[in-house]
């Protein structure tokens, strides 16, 4: 891996000089400081911002709200099929180790049997630039998942503070190109050692291999209905998240034109396994909430090896009702199969 | 860009009314270079598009042995079912697939076969059936259990007459309720099942319909001396991508749509 020692000057010179060719997004706090999001700048102007996580993740630049698959036009009995444009090339700052860390749970998603092209053109088509976290809050819990805050190799480039100064630590291919291309006079470090996790205020420990094993050991426990009681079912958690991923497939037009489109599903909604018959399979609140987590922490490890987690803390900060996950699967991890105390 | 999700366009050539609320509709592949990527087996399903109205999962009731057409049986639910319903031939619609595994045709062979149905779940077995009779030398002999709730909710009526004549091919025809002229048997597919009583030796048995139909087939299978392995079914979620991406097909952590649906 290589690292840069460069000077704010420098950074912000060299994000700028690609302007042209890539769409450049940074982290802002917006005027009421209550909603934080990646906006697009024409030009960077100051140093990128190191304690913002924006409340929607990193997914929406691969896997956006909503986005249309191919169009359509009808002609009496004949259709044409358009397909959607290629992406624009992005250029992502300031993007977190656990936003960072959630990609390859939504790649290897992605990629599995068949490759998703749009998925793949979108992230093949984006820079990601990571930074230094200097701010966890009180839902963070990405230490847990063994994400360091402070320091990633999930995205492209990263930016870690040193002194007056920043380190640039080249952490994939594309990232190498891209400094190739638009740094100049960038001056090499050598024996550069990542900074350690931030820490952060644990009153439990969560032992993920354990909460599987509780998993494995049965599907009906009662632990389910419980957690369930305080949910309302809203699905923010699940539109937040940086892993979740399950979508719908639609269709809009109007006359003889139209659109098909995918957009975010939720798990926590009655209709996403409601079929036509009007038979459900998770017609109850709790095994709705069961399909979730099981998903997350016990098939997601089952199927790719990876939790589908990482931390971020999201579902927990912007939970209506206050459902923490981390209480939950701590309350799984000291539950068996025989019951719970309820 | 191309992408996973962009069907091939089919044009639909020959609507068949089989009840009052199931058509079958033959379709062919518009582009020749689809058709000849468009190879499947029984028990695979596909995605059918009416362009502005959406998509839905059917599995393809015909039979590769006949590659002139594709053929779905479509029973009328929800809102795409519904649109479908309102087509005409000649139309061009969308068809995504072949998604899914698929009977096991090869390890079937040289067995006895015992098909249950009930209602619309005759539709992948009449592609096996057809796969089978197609290949008679390969396979047993074929015993078919079919049931509608009523007489005018059995699909396929010629074929099950044609199937009937066909050499080494019992076939028993039953409604839950009987109604109009219906001369046949009338009773539960797993009760008429149990009266037929198909042996178990080199057996293998297929069944497709309702899961309450398919929990007592089973049932009555086991005591007939069908082991658990020698049962097949295929199963049915709600779907929308097909390729264990969407989310929402899943039974534990198996996707009915890329792991199914034949289990």
């Amino acid at each position: 891996m290589k690292n840069y020692l460069l000077t704010e000057e420098q950074i912000i010179a060299l994000f700028n000089a690609a302007a042209e060719h890539y769409e450049l997004y940074v982290p802002v706090n917006s005027e009421n400081g209550q909603v934080f999001c990646w906006e697009k700048t024409a030009r960077l102007d100051k140093m990128v911002p190191s304690n913002i996580q924006p409340t929607a993740s990193i997914k929406k630049f691969f896997f956006p709200n909503s986005e249309p698959m191919f169009g359509f036009k009808k002609e009496k009995q004949e259709i044409e099929l358009y397909q959607a444009a290629a992406s624009v090339p992005r250029l992502v700052l300031g993007v977190h180790s656990c936003d960072l860390g959630s990609i390859k749970v939504l790649e290897a998603l992605f990629k599995d049997t068949v490759d998703d092209e749009l998925f793949r053109e979108k992230r093949q088509n984006t820079v990601l630039v990571g930074i230094s976290c200097s701010a966890k809050d009180w839902a963070c819990f990405c230490s847990q998942l063994e994400i360091n805050s402070r320091f990633s190799q999930d995205g492209d480039l990263f930016i870690t503070p040193r002194e007056e100064k920043y380190i640039l630590s080249v952490t994939s291919a594309k990232g190498e190109d891209y400094v190739n291309k638009y740094l100049e006079n960038g001056e090499t470090v050598a024996g550069f050692t990542p900074a350690n996790d931030l820490g952060e205020e644990e009153t439990f420990t969560l032992d993920f291999p354990k909460i599987k094993e509780v998993m494995d050991s049965g599907f009906e426990l009662p632990v389910w209905e419980k957690f369930a009681r305080k949910c309302i079912n809203c699905g923010i958690c699940t539109f937040l998240c940086p892993t979740c991923h399950c979508f719908d497939v639609f269709d809009e037009a109007r006359r003889e034109r139209g659109a098909r489109f995918r957009c975010y599903d939720s798990c926590m909604f009655p209709e996403f396994t409601r079929m036509a018959g009007g038979y459900n399979p998770r017609s109850a609140k709790a095994a709705r909430l069961r399909q979730r987590y099981l998903h997350k922490y016990k098939y997601f490890v089952d199927n790719f090896n990876l939790i589908a987690c990482s931390g971020c803390g999201r579902c927990i900060r912007h939970c209506p009702v206050n459902v923490d996950v981390r209480q939950n699967l701590n309350i799984l991890q000291h539950s068996g199969s025989e019951g719970e105390d309820d | 860009m191309t992408n996973i999700y962009t069907p091939y366009l089919a044009k639909i050539k020959k609507i068949i009314k089989e009840t009052h609320d199931v058509k079958t509709f033959q379709l062919e592949l518009v582009n020749p270079e689809s058709k000849k990527k468009f190879n499947y087996q029984p028990g695979q399903f596909a995605e059918f598009s009416v362009f502005g109205v959406g998509e839905s999962t059917f599995c393809l009731a015909s039979t590769p042995t006949r590659p002139e057409v594709l053929e779905c049986s479509v029973k009328k639910a929800g809102k795409v079912t519904s649109a479908i319903h309102e087509l005409w031939e000649g139309d061009t619609v969308g068809i995504r697939g072949p998604y899914g595994n698929n009977f096991p045709v090869k390890q079937l062979k040289g067995k006895n076969l015992v098909f249950v149905g009930g209602g619309i779940g005759l539709a992948p077995l009449r592609s096996l059936i057809n796969f089978v009779l197609d290949n008679r030398g390969d396979y047993g002999n074929i015993c078919l259990v079919y049931g509608a709730r009523t007489p005018g909710d059995l699909v396929y009526k010629k074929e099950l007459e044609d199937w009937d004549k066909t050499p080494d091919f019992a076939t028993h025809i039953t409604v839950d309720k009987s109604a109009g002229n219906w001369k046949g048997t009338v009773g539960f597919v797993p009760v008429i099942l149990g009266e037929v009583a198909p042996g178990a030796e080199n057996a293998v048995a297929i069944t497709c319909g309702p899961p309450i139909m398919i929990k007592f087939v089973v049932k009555e299978l086991s005591e007939l001396g069908f082991k658990a392995a020698d049962i097949i079914t295929t199963l049915e979620m709600k779907m929308k991508c097909g390729l264990g991406k969407c989310g929402r097909c899943n039974i534990g952590k198996v996707y009915v749509c890329k792991d199914g649906p034949v289990f």
